[in-house]
C-alpha cells in the first residue's frame, strides 16, 4: 500500500512538473506592465563571494528608480524594480533571466552578471524578446557573437574591452614612450584574455613590443614564482595587469616583496576606493583607464545620498558600477519614454527596437551616451589616471568610438 | 641560480601554511579515518579572528596571533561536539561524518559572508612589503616569521603525539579506535583534544593566511583544498607524512609556475593526486587502513 502511494505521489509531482513546463514554454511573457506599473528585473551576486558588487549596484539602481518615480515615472508610470541573484554563476544567471521574464513579466533587464553570464542569458532575452542592459563587463562577446553578428537583446552603457585597454595599450607606446611591457594576467576569464589581445594591440600599433606574458588563475592567492619569474627574466619598462580586486592587492604587495619594482599599467576596475586600504603607496605613479572618476565633483551629492542609504561610499569595491548603473537605467527610461511617445504598447520587443532606434546623444548620469544600433556597443568618454599620492588623478581623456 | 633560491624560498613559505593545515586533517583522519572538510572553517575563521584582534583589541600581532589560534580550536570543537560527535555516538557511516564536513564548510564560508560581507580585510601589521635581500634573493620578514612559527607549532605537535602520555594514548587509539573505547578509554575526550589541536594550527594557519594575502570569505576554501592533496600525498593518518607532502606539492607548483607555465601548475597538483593514488594508494608515508566508508 505505502509503494502504491509513494508511486502515486511521484506520479502527480511528475505530471505537476510537465504541466508547469508546458505552461512556461508556450506562455509568452505578460508584457512587463502590472497595471500602471512598469518591471524591471536587476540580476547581480547579492551573495556569495561577490556579493559586494551586488549591494553596491543594488543600492545604486534603487535609487535611480526611487528618482524616477518621484519624478512620475516613466512615461507616467511606476517603475518596479525585482532583483535576481545569479550568486556570480552563468547557470544562475540563465536561471534568474527566466524567473524575471516568466514569473514577474520583466521587460527590461539590467545586470552586472559576469561575461559567462550575460553571454549565456541571450538565448532566454531573445526567446522571450526582452532587452538587457549590462554597465560592467568589457568582454566583446557580450554583445557580439563569436562570427561578429550583434545579440538582438543585448546592450551596454560601459566601454569594451577593445576600446579601453587598446587605448591604455596605445597610451603607454605613444604618450609615455615606453617601447616594451610585460603583461600578467588572469588567464581563467575572458576579460584576462581579452586584456592580453588588446592591450597587446594597442602597445605595438604604437611601436611598442610585449616582451613577456605571465598567467595566474581566478582563486590563486600567491604569485611569488611568476613574478620571481618575471623579474629574472627582465627586458621591459613596464607590466600590464588587469588584476582585480582582492588578487590586486596580493599581486602589487608581493612584488614589492621581492624587490620587482616598474610602471604599473591597470586595468579599468583599479577606480576602486579599497585600492589604497590594500596596496598603500605601493602603486604610485601607476597609469589606468576608466569610464569615469567617482571623486569628480558632480558625484558628490550621489556619494552621499549613497553613504548615507547604504553604509558605504559607491565606488568601494568597483569603483564605476554605482554610477555606470545610473546610465543603463537613463537609456532605459529614454527608451521607454520613446516607446510611449510613439503610442506603442510598452513591451520588451517595442523596448528594444527604441533603444536601438533612440539612443544617441542621451544625457547621462556619467557623460552624454551614444549605443551603436550596430554594435549596441557604447560610444563616450573615458579617461587615463595616474595615482599620485594615493589619489586617482586623471592625465588624459578619450573619446571612444564604437567597437 | 638566484631565481633557484627565491622560488626555493616561495615553496617553503606556501609549504609551510600547508603543513600547518594538512597536518589538521592528518590528525583527524589517523583517529576517525574520515576527512575533515569542516577544517576550512576553523581556517577561515581563524584569519577573521587575527583582523578582528588587531582592530579592536590590540595592536600586538602576537596576541592577535593567539587570538586566532584561540579561535580557531574553538570552532573545531564546536563543529566536533555538535556535528560529528552526535553522528559517532549513532555509528554512523564515515561517509556521513565527511557529507557534513563538506556542509559545514559551506556554511561556515556564508557566515563569514554575514557577518563581514565579501569585502577582503587588510590585517594591520607592520610587516607589508618588507624584505631582507639573501643571495640575491628577497625574503620577506613576514615569510620568515611564518616559516619560523610553522616550524615551531610542527615540532610541538610531534612532541606532543610522541612524548607525552595523552600523545601516547591518542596513538595507541589511531590504531583502533573502537577496541580503545571498549577497554574503558575515554575516547571521546581524545578525540576532543584532537579537534582542539587541529583546530589551533587551523588557526594559525588563518592568521598566517590572512596576513600574508588579506582575509576574504573563499581564502581558506582555495588553500585548504591544496593541503587536503598535500595530505593524501604524504599518506592520510601520517602526520610526517602531511608535512612531507605539503612541501613536495608546495615545491612543485612554484617550480612549474616559475619555470614552465603558471597554467601547467594545477594540473601537476591534481595530477601527483591522481597518480598517488594509482599507485600508491595510502601516500609516500602512510599506512593501509581499512576503508569505513
Amino acid at each position: 500500500m505505502k509503494k502504491l502511494v509513494a508511486l502515486l505521489l511521484v506520479l502527480a509531482v511528475t505530471f505537476s512538473f510537465i504541466a508547469c513546463g508546458e505552461q512556461t514554454e508556450t506562455e509568452a511573457p505578460s508584457g512587463g506592465t502590472n497595471g500602471d506599473e512598469i518591471v524591471v528585473g536587476f540580476i547581480g551576486s547579492m551573495t556569495g563571494d561577490d556579493e559586494i558588487y551586488g549591494y553596491v549596484s543594488w543600492g545604486a539602481i534603487t535609487m535611480a528608480v526611487d528618482r524616477i518615480n518621484e519624478a512620475g515615472g516613466v512615461a507616467g508610470r511606476q517603475v518596479v524594480l525585482k532583483q535576481y541573484d545569479d550568486r556570480a554563476d552563468g547557470v544562475e544567471a540563465v536561471n534568474c533571466a527566466r524567473k524575471a521574464i516568466l514569473n514577474d513579466g520583466c521587460v527590461a533587464i539590467i545586470t552586472s552578471s559576469s561575461s559567462a553570464g550575460l553571454i549565456s542569458i541571450n538565448s532566454v532575452l531573445e526567446e522571450y524578446k526582452v532587452p538587457c542592459i549590462a554597465y560592467a563587463i568589457g568582454s566583446e562577446l557580450v554583445t557580439q557573437t563569436e562570427e561578429g553578428e550583434t545579440r538582438p537583446y543585448m546592450f551596454r552603457v560601459n566601454t569594451t574591452a577593445s576600446q579601453c585597454t587598446t587605448v591604455i595599450g596605445q597610451y603607454a607606446a605613444e604618450v609615455m614612450g615606453l617601447k616594451t611591457a610585460a603583461i600578467f594576467y588572469d588567464i581563467t576569464r575572458t576579460d584576462g584574455a581579452d586584456g592580453v589581445e588588446y592591450f597587446t594591440k594597442g602597445f605595438e600599433e604604437k611601436g611598442g613590443s610585449v616582451v613577456q606574458v605571465e598567467a595566474y588563475k581566478s582563486g590563486d592567492v600567491d604569485f611569488h614564482a611568476q613574478l620571481s619569474a618575471l623579474k629574472a627574466n627582465g627586458g621591459f619598462e613596464a607590466i600590464y595587469s588587469a588584476a582585480k580586486y582582492i588578487e590586486l592587492g596580493m599581486v602589487i604587495n608581493q612584488m614589492k616583496e621581492i624587490g620587482l619594482e616598474t610602471q604599473m599599467i591597470g586595468d579599468r576596475s583599479w577606480m576602486m576606493l579599497d585600492l589604497f586600504e590594500v596596496v598603500g603607496d605601493n602603486l604610485e605613479g601607476a597609469v589606468f583607464p576608466s569610464d569615469i572618476d567617482f571623486n569628480d565633483e558632480k558625484y558628490a551629492d550621489f556619494n552621499n545620498e549613497f553613504q548615507e542609504l547604504w553604509d558605504v561610499h559607491p565606488g568601494v569595491a568597483v569603483g564605476t558600477d554605482a554610477y555606470c548603473i545610473q546610465d543603463a537605467c537613463m537609456i532605459l527610461w529614454n527608451a521607454i519614454e520613446k516607446v510611449a511617445e510613439a503610442g506603442e504598447e510598452i513591451t520588451g520587443e517595442n523596448i528594444r527596437d527604441s533603444i536601438e532606434a533612440n539612443s544617441q546623444n542621451v544625457e547621462c548620469f556619467t557623460d552624454t551616451i551614444t549605443i551603436d544600433p550596430q554594435t549596441h556597443n557604447v560610444r563616450r568618454s573615458m579617461g587615463i589616471f595616474e595615482i599620485q599620492n594615493q589619489n586617482f588623478v586623471q592625465i588624459d581623456s578619450y573619446d571612444v568610438t564604437f567597437g | 641560480m638566484v631565481l633557484f633560491f627565491q622560488q626555493i624560498i616561495n615553496a617553503l613559505a606556501i609549504g609551510g601554511i600547508y603543513a600547518l593545515m594538512s597536518v589538521g586533517y592528518a590528525l583527524i583522519y589517523s583517529l576517525l579515518r574520515f576527512t575533515n572538510f569542516a577544517h576550512s572553517v576553523a581556517v577561515t575563521f581563524g584569519s577573521y579572528a587575527i583582523y578582528v584582534a588587531l582592530t579592536h583589541i590590540t595592536s600586538n600581532f602576537y596576541l592577535g596571533l593567539i587570538f586566532g589560534v584561540l579561535v580557531g580550536a574553538v570552532i573545531a570543537l564546536i563543529i566536533e561536539l555538535t556535528a560529528y560527535k552526535p553522528l559517532l555516538i549513532k555509528n554512523s557511516a564515515r561517509s556521513s561524518l565527511t557529507i557534513i564536513g563538506l556542509g559545514i564548510s559551506t556554511i561556515g564560508t556564508n557566515m563569514i559572508i554575514l557577518i563581514f560581507s565579501s569585502r577582503f580585510k587588510v590585517i594591520p601589521t607592520d610587516f607589508g612589503g618588507k624584505s631582507i635581500q639573501l643571495l640575491g634573493a628577497y625574503i620577506s620578514v613576514l615569510d620568515i616569521i611564518i616559516i619560523a612559527i610553522c616550524l615551531v607549532m610542527l615540532l610541538g605537535v610531534f612532541l606532543f603525539i610522541n612524548k607525552t602520555r595523552t600523545g601516547l594514548a591518542i596513538r595507541a587509539a589511531s590504531h583502533d579506535l573502537d577496541s580503545t573505547a571498549l577497554m574503558g578509554v575515554d575516547v571521546q575526550k581524545f578525540l576532543s583534544i584532537i579537534f582542539i589541536l587541529a583546530g589551533a594550527m587551523a588557526g594559525i594557519a588563518g592568521v598566517m593566511l590572512a596576513t600574508k594575502y588579506q582575509a576574504y570569505p573563499s581564502l581558506a576554501t582555495t588553500m585548504t583544498n591544496k593541503s587536503f592533496i598535500s595530505s593524501v600525498v604524504g599518506g592520510l593518518g601520517s602526520l610526517g607524512g602531511a608535512v612531507a607532502g605539503s612541501f613536495i606539492l608546495s615545491t612543485g607548483e612554484v617550480m612549474i609556475s616559475g619555470y614552465v607555465s603558471s597554467e601547467l601548475r594545477d594540473l601537476f597538483s591534481y595530477g601527483l593526486l591522481i597518480l598517488v593514488l594509482l599507485v600508491r594508494p595510502y601516500g609516500l608515508m602512510g599506512k593501509r587502513f581499512d576503508d569505513k566508508a
